[in-house]
């Protein structure tokens, strides 16, 4: 089985004045427990995609089929709640979201919500507290009273707990310390190893070279490309052209082949950038 | 250029009600005008409320303590005379637009200051170009990107004309376009009105283009320099729940492979071309 949009296009407020494309004929086949990267400037369409993928909005026309089911511009909401089981989005800043008195049972609502009982959804509840680093100390605890680091744990692992087969999130680590957003990348990663798919909206171009397998890149509305991450970070031009950026080690590869030291194939992450060096310098190329 | 302290703190003390330890425990810091400061700590490390303490929407707990700000006492008497000359740049563009229009929005905090409408009139399609905004100032918020809307918050901070200017993660939610227009307006800002500027951030990079960096931990000072002085501790800042800016990165591992690089080399481009030559010794 495989994540399939065949020529979806979204219209926002049609036949008003304020009618606007969101999403402009986009087709792309996905393979399932992927680590899948949507790049893109503000504006581009991404978090418009993301919400077609647990039809939070659904194409104004074309066709998706993912996780079993097929969403049409007619498919009614009443049939897509097993859908949002399997197919979770996770926000910017979540623990905007988060509401119940305690970090446990904030994070069990989400399970009980999709028919666990309260005793198999307080055992999930722990076990992803401690999946996502947090201290079991803080369980009865109001989830209120942490920092926003832990907050954001916390609604992360609410969502977690239910184990989407598709897990979207947009921009998860932002406002994380490095520690912190390395964690939290490192998490997404092991759930995709363990048989999940992985959709990570996202800035960080070294993000997209350490994690992802595959990228999409939106621009207007459109499906730029489709492909993986050496292939969309060759072309330094291309990138330029269309408001992207390089991950550092690739941009430091760039420097140093402008200064008449190419490596080749071009260096996405600082361990092979690195390797490739020292390779040169020591290995007697 | 005159250099003078616009921000001292001296042995300041801060604890939460009924919180156990202190947020901030004995910090001194000494702040030149016309500089750029970057204060970095992992989530917790006291960071927020330090910018809280330096606008005064919290008072220091410890009555031995002192702030000074752009030649004032912060005390609860002084505080609205103090925030004339502190303005903040948030995180997130959409919690801090309040005006209907780009214009309406730069004339919010003019309003509250009291300036005359003549005056306004001026200010604000001069600060509006300042930012790169002039196109913009009947633009409604919803029709402007993340970045277009720091920006915007940025012109609404310099029409008040203030002396330091607080970037609280202000970029950490633009994609890299919005980030590097919004570091390169608040640079030539810097220079051009002599303000000066705190950026709390996590982005290391960002931070490696400060004059100053300052490290928090647990409330504390635990490094303090430039940036090439702070960088060299790797084990303190690893300690410490960060990281490295990438050039570091790079150098220590190169380092540790056996490729020795001088001390002399304290920039990316310095490292390119240092590497070239090296190449073509070969």
């Amino acid at each position: 089985m495989s994540i399939k949009f065949k020529h979806v296009s979204y219209v926002y407020a049609p036949a008003t004045p304020f009618e606007q494309k969101g999403l402009d004929d986009v087709s792309f086949e996905l393979k399932e427990n992927q680590f899948i990267a949507l790049i893109g400037h503000t504006g581009s369409g991404k978090s418009t995609l993301m919400q077609h993928f647990n039809a939070l909005l659904q194409p104004s026309s074309g066709e998706i089929a993912l996780a079993g089911h097929r969403i049409t511009p007619t498919t009614k909401q009443r049939e897509l709640k097993t859908l949002r089981q399997q197919v979770s989005l996770v926000f910017q800043f979540p623990e905007a979201q988060l509401f119940e008195s305690t970090v446990l049972a904030d994070i069990a609502f989400g399970p009980k919500n999709f028919g666990y009982t309260d005793a198999e959804a307080k055992k999930l509840a722990l076990k992803w507290l401690e999946k996502v680093g947090l201290p079991k100390s803080i369980a009865n605890k109001s989830p209120f009273e942490l920092s926003g680091g832990q907050m954001r744990r916390v609604a992360i692992a609410g969502v977690m707990a239910y184990e989407p087969a598709i897990l979207c999130l947009d921009e998860p680590a932002a406002g994380l310390d490095p520690k912190g957003r390395r964690m939290m990348l490192e998490l997404f990663k092991a759930y995709q190893a363990s048989g999940h798919t992985v959709i990570l909206v996202t800035h960080n171009m070294d993000d997209v070279a350490d994690y992802a397998d595959d990228v999409l890149v939106m621009e207007h509305g459109r499906l730029l490309r489709h492909t993986t991450p050496s292939e969309i970070f060759k072309d330094r031009a291309w990138l330029l052209k269309h408001g992207l950026g390089q991950p550092a080690a690739s941009e430091f590869a760039a420097q140093l082949a402008e200064n008449g030291l190419p490596l080749v194939p071009q260096p996405l992450t600082l361990t092979t950038l690195t390797h490739r060096l020292v390779a040169h310098f020591k290995g007697g190329e | 250029m005159e250099q003078k302290d616009i921000i001292k703190f001296s042995q300041v003390d801060f604890t939460y009600p009924e919180a156990e330890q202190p947020a901030v425990k004995a910090l001194n810091l000494t702040l030149q005008a016309g500089t750029w400061t970057a204060l970095i700590g992992h989530n917790g490390s006291g960071k927020s409320t330090v910018s809280k303490l330096l606008d005064g929407l919290l008072f220091p707990t410890n009555s031995d303590s002192q702030i000074m700000i752009a030649g004032l006492q912060l005390t609860p008497e002084t505080v609205w005379e103090v925030r004339k000359h502190v303005g903040i740049v948030f995180q997130n563009p959409d919690h801090q637009f309040v005006g209907a229009t780009v214009a309406d929005d730069v004339a919010f905090g003019l309003e509250n200051q009291g300036i005359s409408r003549a005056e306004m009139q001026r200010r604000i399609p001069a600060v509006l170009a300042q930012v790169g905004m002039a196109d913009y100032a009947d633009a409604e918020p919803n029709h402007l990107s993340g970045g277009q809307k720091q920006r915007v918050a940025i012109a609404g901070i310099l029409a008040v004309k203030p002396q330091i200017m607080i970037l609280d993660e202000a970029t950490s939610m633009l994609d890299p376009e919005g980030r590097k227009m919004v570091i390169d307006i608040v640079k030539k800002m810097m220079v051009q009105d002599h303000l000066t500027i705190i950026s709390i951030t996590h982005d290391l990079d960002e931070a490696n283009l400060a004059d100053q960096v300052l490290v928090l931990d647990d409330g504390q000072l635990i490094a303090n320099g430039t940036p090439a002085e702070v960088f060299q501790k790797a084990d303190l800042l690893e300690r410490s729940g960060l990281a490295l800016p990438f050039f570091y990165q790079l150098k220590s591992e190169l380092m540790a492979q056996g490729i020795n690089i001088p001390t002399t080399i304290t920039t990316e481009t310095e490292l390119v071309a240092y590497l070239c030559q090296l190449n073509l010794n070969m």
